[in-house]
């Protein structure tokens, strides 16, 4: 379990910006998405979380190891958004060196690299340099790398980033059948992604914590409040005048909008909708 | 983990065509100068060590463009496994110095050749031996400590071409270059032996012969050296430990400016030609209008920060009239429609 306490955290400068205020979390088994939109403090998070940075104040722990401590190292793996690893390395040469740096030794070397190079579906490109492997291979090799070593905290920033939703798919599903058992903290702005794993969602806004609970609850924190309605592109201007506005689909001249009404008699006439995660999103990116 | 990054690294190295090219070019032109000193001098005798001076700068050229290759690669792999970053450059470098150091062979084997065939005593051929190999290292650490630090901070891959000068100024080479600023200010002598690789504090006499002059002034130089090259090291130590508050990129603004400051904001505008405006009005009138996004070109109307430096330009061009924000700094058309 992972917990975060009263992190705060400003970049230091002569007008120093705070990027993350009062930040508590706590981490259980199972996937827990952070989403937030760009600037939001997701990356400086992560970074925290990983022992990048040093928050000065605040705590953040792995079963009460302190960041920055080896033991913490040793339960946390850490998968950037981009994983171009030394193109000249075999897969297999890589994994041993991965392995090495993150102190796994002894009998438990081979077998482990073994056991996950089977587990990702590596094995028939164990001898491949990574410069001939697919972009999907090299997500796998991504994958086996933050399994080796055994950690308990798993953070993947932005995974899926510039890849086709066939390899997303595939991306997940080797996720998901690895990762099982173990606490993920995958951040992202692809909402099909949340969608398709999560168990919990934490939402960062402003770097602030706005929303931090489980997925479902959050999926349906809208029911009942949502409308939708169709109007043209001039009614598009005031429409705010009356509602929060959230997902909005054009077809041909006319717009269909979701919108949750300021005041009850505002929805007068307009028909009750199921929100989408885009409503949802918008809803606590806008008003929360 | 130290050993293992060090594993790591000289595989990357040996097992790179960039690395092996690096010998490559280094042996060809040995060979060539060795090719010369036959051709000229006759016989390849221990007279003519001296004209190694030339062969080093190809050294110096080479090493510099290798540590430049090698510390842009990225660190993915390390990052993975969560090693601080400073370790890694640290190390990196380190091996790279230790792996090109093999090029110390070439003197090590023209020298013993030459004291075999010329039968030349044990003890002045291994002084010069150590000399030339000492001379060689202090090369490659300097110019791969110069060449990672650089190569580090500067993004464009112009900065292969920066090799020139500073191999100009840290090698012999430097003389001409102080000759050619003798019309401005005339250099005392040592400036220019204080600076070089090459060349010892004090300048010794041109003799006939060839001595190693492995003494207390070339030790010094070597110390001096060695000491500078941590520094760099250092340096880039600072550098990657700092660089989430360096800029990542440099705007030079040229030309005279009027300088005011108000609530803690500073604004520059033109001194001349168009000081008639209201530049106050003209500034606050900006504030009502959108204003673009540099990174995504498009414009947006969030609200405006309050910036810390404000640029007011005469004729902002390509931003149709609309201030520009980067960080704490403001771009704001003059001349605006207010």
């Amino acid at each position: 379990m992972m917990t975060i306490e009263d992190i705060s955290f400003t970049y230091k400068g002569k007008r120093g910006t705070t990027v993350l205020q009062d930040i508590n979390l706590r981490l259980d088994r199972g996937f827990t998405f952070l989403v937030g939109e760009n600037g939001s403090g997701k990356t400086t998070l992560m970074k925290l979380m990983t022992g990048i940075l040093d928050a000065g104040s605040g705590s953040i722990q792995i079963d009460g190891i302190p960041v920055g401590d080896m033991e913490y190292r040793k339960r946390l793996a850490y998968l950037p958004q981009v994983f171009d690893i030394y193109p000249s390395l075999k897969v297999r040469e890589a994994l041993n060196f991965i392995a090495g740096l993150k102190g796994v030794s002894g009998e438990e070397f081979d077998a482990q690299i073994d056991g996950i190079i089977k587990l990702t579906g590596l094995t028939l490109h164990m001898n491949k340099k990574i410069k001939q492997c697919s972009e999907g291979t090299r997500r796998r090799i991504g994958i086996a790398s933050t399994l080796l070593g055994a950690p308990e905290v798993i953070i993947m920033d932005e995974p899926t980033a510039g890849i086709d939703p066939k390899e997303r798919l595939a991306f997940y599903k080797t996720v998901r059948e690895c990762f099982t058992g173990k606490t993920v903290l995958i951040a992202t702005h692809v909402l099909s992604d949340v969608d398709y794993l999560a168990d919990n969602v934490a939402m960062l806004k402003g770097g602030r914590l706005v929303y931090n609970g489980d997925y479902e609850a959050f999926k349906h924190s809208l029911d009942g409040r949502v409308y939708s309605l169709k109007c043209d592109v001039s009614g598009l201007y005031t429409l705010e005048e009356k509602y929060t506005v959230l997902s909005t689909k054009k077809t041909g001249d006319t717009y269909e909008c979701h919108v949750i009404p300021l005041w009850r008699e505002a929805a007068a006439g307009l028909e009750a909708t199921e929100p989408n995660m885009e409503d949802v999103w918008l809803y606590y990116e806008r008003t929360v | 983990m130290s050993a293992k990054l060090f594993k790591l690294y000289f595989k990357l190295i040996f097992s790179s065509l960039i690395f092996w090219l690096y010998l490559l070019f280094i042996s060809g032109f040995f060979c060539l100068f060795t090719v010369c000193i036959g051709v000229t001098g006759g016989d390849y005798s221990f007279l003519l060590l001296e004209t190694f001076v030339y062969l080093e700068v190809a050294v110096a050229i080479f090493s510099f463009c290798l540590a430049v290759y090698f510390i842009r690669q990225r660190d993915t792999l390390e990052k993975v496994c969560l090693i601080p970053e400073t370790k890694c450059r640290a190390i990196k470098v380190v091996s790279l110095i230790i792996a090109s150091s093999i090029i110390c062979l070439l003197p090590l084997i023209y020298c013993s050749v030459i004291a075999v065939s010329q039968q030349v005593g044990f003890s002045y051929c291994f002084m010069t031996i150590v000399f030339y190999c000492a001379r060689w290292l202090e090369i490659i650490i300097l110019m791969e400590t110069m060449g990672s630090l650089l190569g580090y901070i500067v993004k464009s891959p112009f900065i292969y071409l920066l090799v020139l000068p500073i191999v100009i100024i840290f090698s012999f080479l430097n003389q001409y270059f102080f000759q050619a600023l003798s019309s401005i200010a005339e250099f005392p002598e040592w400036t220019k032996t204080l600076i070089s690789i090459q060349n010892m504090y004090v300048d010794g006499m041109a003799v006939d012969y060839a001595v190693p002059r492995l003494n207390l002034l070339f030790l010094s130089k070597l110390i001096a050296i060695l000491a500078f090259s941590t520094l760099l090291l250092y340096l880039l130590y600072f550098a990657v430990s700092k660089k989430r508050r360096a800029s990542q990129s440099v705007c030079m603004l040229e030309g005279f400016f009027s300088e005011r400051t108000e609530n803690g904001t500073t604004y520059y505008s033109a001194k001349y030609g168009a000081i008639g405006d209201d530049l106050e009005k003209e500034y606050e009138s900006s504030m009502t209008f959108d204003h673009w996004n540099y990174k995504t070109m498009t414009r947006t109307d969030e609200p405006y920060p309050s910036p810390n430096k404000v640029f007011q330009i005469y004729y902002f061009y390509d931003t149709r009239g609309y201030s520009m924000l980067f960080g704490n700094y403001m771009m704001v058309h003059h001349f605006t429609k207010y």
